[in-house]
């Protein structure tokens, strides 16, 4: 079975540049996308993603409080917040949460950074 | 907009200048030590009139604003604005709270022309690398005044497109906004941009 990444962006442009720059490094890897935290949610538990890479400013539920709903139940799942508010004081309370932090533009480095995260969880 | 942009045009136009104001947030962060909110950016293609009455539905605040004019594929002007009354308090939080009122006031139009600087600069360096273009900048021009004053240079045109998103700085109720001003001309020019930068997401 291949690994699942849930992308999770309200922006449809930002899920599209994720799934190509992500598809042109690895091919092997099931993609799903969900439109908020809510949907992530919802998505998450069904499909059990090993990666997900969320937005933090999204209308119903942002990315960090999907987070942290998400994580107890998905101990095997590398959370990783892609997001353009890049001010430091979001990246620690993000990172304290031990959650990852990566910022957007959505570029390949960021992207490899990602899998990143993952390769050293999963290791 | 002659040519109107459709919703995943509009849903990228969004995006990018969401991503140059994050920057912008941040760098107003840093000048300022202080957390900053941001909004969900929204995009309104308007008369200048309606412009004015969206950007301060009262028409009665004196505002503090620092625009600065930026030329490339496409032209306007990009707007830091906050209530006058907030200005000095930015200032502050820039210079820190033991420099003295009277001495905020003298270097209120030196310091908020710094910080409109830094901020739209932020903003226009990634938007331009986004949509790779090459943006030249004028320096920042300080003004005070209604809404109306502030919007003043856009009036003669038919319709301007205002893309804002507010900022705040959550520890002391400050809001203020970012806002960019395109003529008709402009539009068409941003709307091709926005096509070229599509094709190659969907190439």
């Amino acid at each position: 079975m291949s690994n699942v990444l849930l992308i999770v962006d309200d922006s449809r442009v930002s899920r599209m540049i994720l799934s190509k720059v992500f598809q042109s490094l690895v091919s092997d890897w099931t993609i799903i996308e969900a439109q908020n935290g809510q949907e992530a949610i919802t998505l998450a538990s069904e499909h059990q993603p090993s990666l997900v890479i969320m937005d933090l400013n999204m209308p119903v539920l942002n990315g960090l409080e999907a987070a942290l709903i998400m994580k107890p139940q998905m101990t095997t799942s590398t959370i990783i917040i892609l997001t353009a508010d890049i001010q430091a004081s979001n990246k620690a309370r993000i990172n304290d949460l031990g959650i990852h932090f990566i910022e957007k533009p959505i570029t390949e480095a960021a992207v490899q950074q990602a899998l990143s995260c993952w390769r050293a969880e999963h290791a | 907009m002659p040519d109107e942009m459709n919703a995943l045009e509009l849903d990228a136009l969004q995006e990018i200048f969401n991503v140059g104001v994050g920057r912008a947030a941040s760098s107003l962060s840093k000048l300022t030590n202080e957390p900053v909110s941001m909004s969900v950016p929204v995009i309104h293609i308007l008369s200048p009139q309606r412009a004015a009455e969206f950007l301060d539905p009262r028409h009665d605040q004196n505002l503090t604003s620092v625009s600065q004019q930026f030329n490339g594929s496409f032209s306007g002007r990009a707007l830091l604005i906050f209530p006058s009354i907030n200005s000095l308090e930015v200032v502050r939080l820039m210079l820190g709270s033991d420099t003295p009122v009277e001495q905020l006031s003298e270097i209120e139009q030196d310091a908020m022309s710094e910080v409109g600087n830094i901020i739209l600069n932020a903003c226009f360096s990634i938007i331009a690398e986004m949509l790779d273009e090459r943006f030249k900048c004028q320096l920042p021009t300080f003004s005070t005044g209604y809404i109306t004053d502030i919007l003043k240079p856009s009036m003669s045109e038919k319709q301007v497109l205002i893309l804002q998103i507010r900022l705040g700085l959550e520890n002391h109720k400050i809001e203020g906004f970012l806002a960019f001003l395109l003529g008709n001309e402009s539009q068409a020019s941003l709307h091709k941009a926005i096509k070229l930068f599509l094709s190659k997401v969907e190439a």
